[in-house]
């Protein structure tokens, strides 16, 4: 199935590999955490932390932008709720403070825990207690509506600065943390590992915060993702990397590919099938590649979309297949709003590299990813079927 | 073609649908000739198994000869007979490699879907809902096979259609449902449920070995089948107050060696605790009944085995841990790894040792499917297992 020779291509271009020792020990630790890097006895923390009050932030992000559409859509009924007679003013008065509420909801769904985002709620909340309480004070309007209102703003307001301290402490903790310190080299399986890994001091690092540092400092880029996925594959790590280094079978499993054209030296140019049948492209190379164990690219600079992906290849013992680690950074289209719009769909930026990485299982093990029915009758019906893409069979005949 | 389609609870119909193709070259169309209706297509039927789509060509018991292969499909060609397991394997993957089929990483196409109900996917099934990849079944004329290198079992010349059908998953089943519970000479086993898995547990319990198979159920004809033809003691659960110091009485007080639940998730019962479960399930707070399934547990010896063959979906409430774990009991259960019994049962078919055609007491065409189901589900004319008889 594999085309062996891949393999020594790779090792006998080696034109980035001396370059590139820091960069593969850098993307080890962005591709992953395998069983084989967390030794015995040792705690594990995995990838995708619980960051502390993200479901609060989340929910008070939600509320926000319901009670904002609410304002816009039906100000009067939101007056009089809060105790305010109807009138011209209130109903524009009401419109600007829906706005507010759409905006800052956006922003806190949009950056989970982002501070500023929570901080210009409780703002926000300090302005409504300003204006309600004039309405209080005037006889035309509805008092004790008014002082319920005015209890009900409190309450969400001590909820705001609750969130927003938390994260603010928890954003602290990401500050303190420098990327370098998350470095590990890769450890042998079941040798339990105390002189800890990477940097001399990196002990405590490691134990205690692991990938949150480096997560962290994703997030400070604006508008960036990272998403990582693992699968294991019951074939050997040189076979899975012969298959993979060859990046013109990329889009064999990876579906949102059109296609990969490798241009020589490391580089290679890419097309994908974007939405509405555009077509986004860039050109990207190769920035560490260690045969049988791993690939990291990235675009070239200049290029349209971002982004940079590692791939790990790692033998599980007993012959019990391989485990594949991939982790994807990628600047989205549309920025944070596109990430905003997704979050409120609930599209997991996950899912795609999980499909991704299930087509190569399939493609690896059974030699083809397999349909349900014809592909037509399914399409924009019903995600997570594969289009209809060659064997590898197929893409070895292509290459002749 | 015309193919059995699901259309809505309690109704099925037998449809002009458009032929299969050969999709991945690992595929073969099969021309069925023989297609049975499972006690699993009656949940269909039913509406209670989540993800089934109006319109979808249901059954997944079927056999026939083979008309088209894909360029990777060697081992088989046109016009050889083959009885289809129903999950769909690859053959090379871990699950497979270790013979557990029904755990295949590859065959289903939406496993998303099942890993959001379940934490992780099974195989793909033909014909089960779009949890399990949303195949097209095989009451039809004619059936698409994935896989087909790995999952269709040839057969003999001198074995017949009726002889080779169960092959595809009740004979398996019921005898996995057996072999699972370790059965050692001298056990007795009892066994919930006289539909055709349960007929086949107890014959298959006999095979392996035990000495007293205990059937237990409600239906006069299916208890008749149990104690005429499998050779079972039998509970009519309508005579008596309490099955749990039934099978006492009957085993010295200590209870069953391995208990078998072949009802699954729409077991029927009598009293408060059963009309609670009812409330609960039409109210959707629980999804599954659990009624036979908490009496197999009940009844079991300590340190005894409970086998679940009968179909669950998804979640049950009152389920009795605290008798499992202070009575060390072992639960085993699965989808059936059709594949790994289907040769050897096969073997003893062509032997004489078994004949599972005892079961069948319905054989009509498949335009009839609409009755059987009908007839089947309502437990009406005696009806323990109904052949479709296609083409």
């Amino acid at each position: 199935m594999i085309d062996s020779e891949q393999v020594h291509d790779t090792s006998a271009a080696g034109s980035h590999r001396s370059t590139t020792t820091m960069n593969a020990r850098r993307v080890h630790d962005l591709a992953g955490m395998a069983l084989s890097d967390v030794p015995q006895g040792r705690h594990y923390r995995p990838a995708q932390l619980r960051q502390p009050g993200q479901g609060v932030a989340n929910g008070l992000g939600v509320f926000s932008v319901l009670l904002g559409l609410t304002q816009l859509i039906a100000p009067d009924a939101v007056a009089r709720l809060v105790g305010v007679r109807p009138t011209p003013r209130s109903r524009a008065t009401m419109r600007v403070l829906g706005l507010r509420g759409l905006t800052s909801g956006a922003g806190v769904l949009s950056n989970g825990t982002n501070v500023p985002w929570l901080w210009t709620r409780l703002a926000g909340d300090v302005l409504d207690v300003a204006l309600i309480t004039t309405a209080v004070g005037r006889r035309h309007d509805d008092r004790t509506r008014a002082s319920r209102a005015l209890m009900a703003v409190a309450g969400v307001a001590a909820i705001d600065y609750l969130a927003a301290r938390t994260s603010h402490r928890t954003q602290q903790l990401f500050d303190s943390v420098e990327p370098e310190a998350t470095v590990s080299g890769p450890l042998e399986y079941g040798a339990p590992d105390t002189t800890a890994s990477g940097t001399g001091n990196a002990q405590t690092t490691n134990e205690e915060i692991g990938h949150l540092a480096a997560d962290a400092v994703a997030a400070k880029r604006a508008g960036h993702r990272k998403v990582r996925s693992v699968v294991t594959i019951n074939r050997s790590a040189s076979e899975l990397y012969a298959y993979w280094r060859n990046f013109e079978n990329l889009p064999n499993f990876m579906k949102q590919l059109a296609s990969v054209t490798t241009t020589g030296e490391g580089r290679s140019h890419w097309v994908t099938r974007a939405p509405g049948g555009t077509q986004v492209e860039w050109d990207a190379e190769i920035v560490a590649d260690e045969p049988g164990a791993l690939i990291a690219w990235q675009s070239l600079p200049g290029s349209d979309v971002r982004n940079a992906g590692t791939v790990r290849f790692i033998p599980v013992p007993s012959e019990r297949g391989t485990e594949v680690h991939v982790e994807l950074d990628y600047d989205p289209p549309g920025g944070a709003l596109g990430v905003a719009v997704a979050k409120l769909f609930r599209a997991e930026p996950g899912q795609q590299i999980r499909d991704d990485l299930r087509a190569f299982k399939q493609v690896m093990e059974s030699g083809e990813i397999l349909f349900a029915r014809k592909p037509e009758r399914l399409e924009g019906e019903q995600q997570g079927i594969g289009a209809l893409l060659p064997t590898p069979q197929d893409a070895q005949e292509v290459r002749g | 073609m015309k193919a059995n389609c699901w259309m809505g609870k309690n109704t099925v119909e037998v449809r002009e649908v458009p032929d299969p193709e050969i999709l991945n070259h690992r595929d073969a169309i099969v021309k069925i000739t023989s297609t049975a209706i499972c006690g699993s297509d009656v949940h269909l039927y039913h509406g209670v198994v989540p993800t089934l789509e109006k319109g979808d060509v249901v059954g997944h018991e079927f056999m026939g000869e083979i008309v088209e292969v894909g360029r990777s499909v060697t081992n088989l060609k046109v016009g050889d007979r083959v009885v289809v397991p129903f999950p769909i394997a690859c053959g090379h993957c871990h699950a497979c490699e270790a013979g557990m089929t029904s755990l295949c990483e590859n065959s289903n196409p939406n496993a998303f879907l099942a890993e959001r109900a379940m934490g992780h996917s099974p195989c793909g099934i033909f014909g089960y809902g779009h949890m399990t990849g949303g195949f097209a079944g095989g009451q039809a004329e004619y059936a698409r096979v994935p896989f087909a290198d790995f999952g269709p079992l040839k057969v003999p010349d001198d074995v017949t259609d009726e002889q080779a059908l169960f092959l595809s998953d009740v004979l398996p089943t019921g005898y996995m449902a057996a072999e699972q519970c370790n059965i050692k000479p001298g056990d007795t086993v009892a066994v919930w449920g006289c539909g055709p898995v349960g007929q086949f547990a107890i014959t298959s319990a006999y095979l392996q070995g035990a000495s007293r198979v205990i059937a237990i159920d409600n239906v006069p004809y299916r208890l008749r089948m149990a104690r005429e033809r499998a050779g079972a003691i039998t509970l009519n659960y309508d005579e008596i107050d309490n099955v749990i110091e039934a099978l006492k009485e009957l085993t010295g007080g200590r209870g069953p060696d391995a208990c078998i639940d072949c009802v699954g998730m729409e077991a029927s019962g009598h009293g408060p605790v059963f009309a609670v479960d009812r409330i609960k399930q039409a109210t959707k707070l629980q999804t599954d009944l659990p009624f036979a399934l908490r009496q197999a547990i009940m009844s079991c010896r300590n340190g005894g085995t409970v086998s679940i063959a009968g179909v669950y979906v998804g979640v049950v409430d009152g389920f009795p841990i605290g008798s499992i774990m202070n009575r060390s009991l072992r639960i085993v259960t699965g989808q059936t790894h059709v594949h790994r019994y289907m040769r050897p049962l096969m073997d003893l078919i062509q032997k004489g040792a078994l004949d599972p055609t005892f079961i069948i007491t319905h054989r009509m065409p498949l335009a009839d499917a609409a009755r059987g189901y009908d007839i089947f589900s309502r437990k009406l004319e005696n009806c323990e297992k109904v052949v479709l008889k296609v083409g």
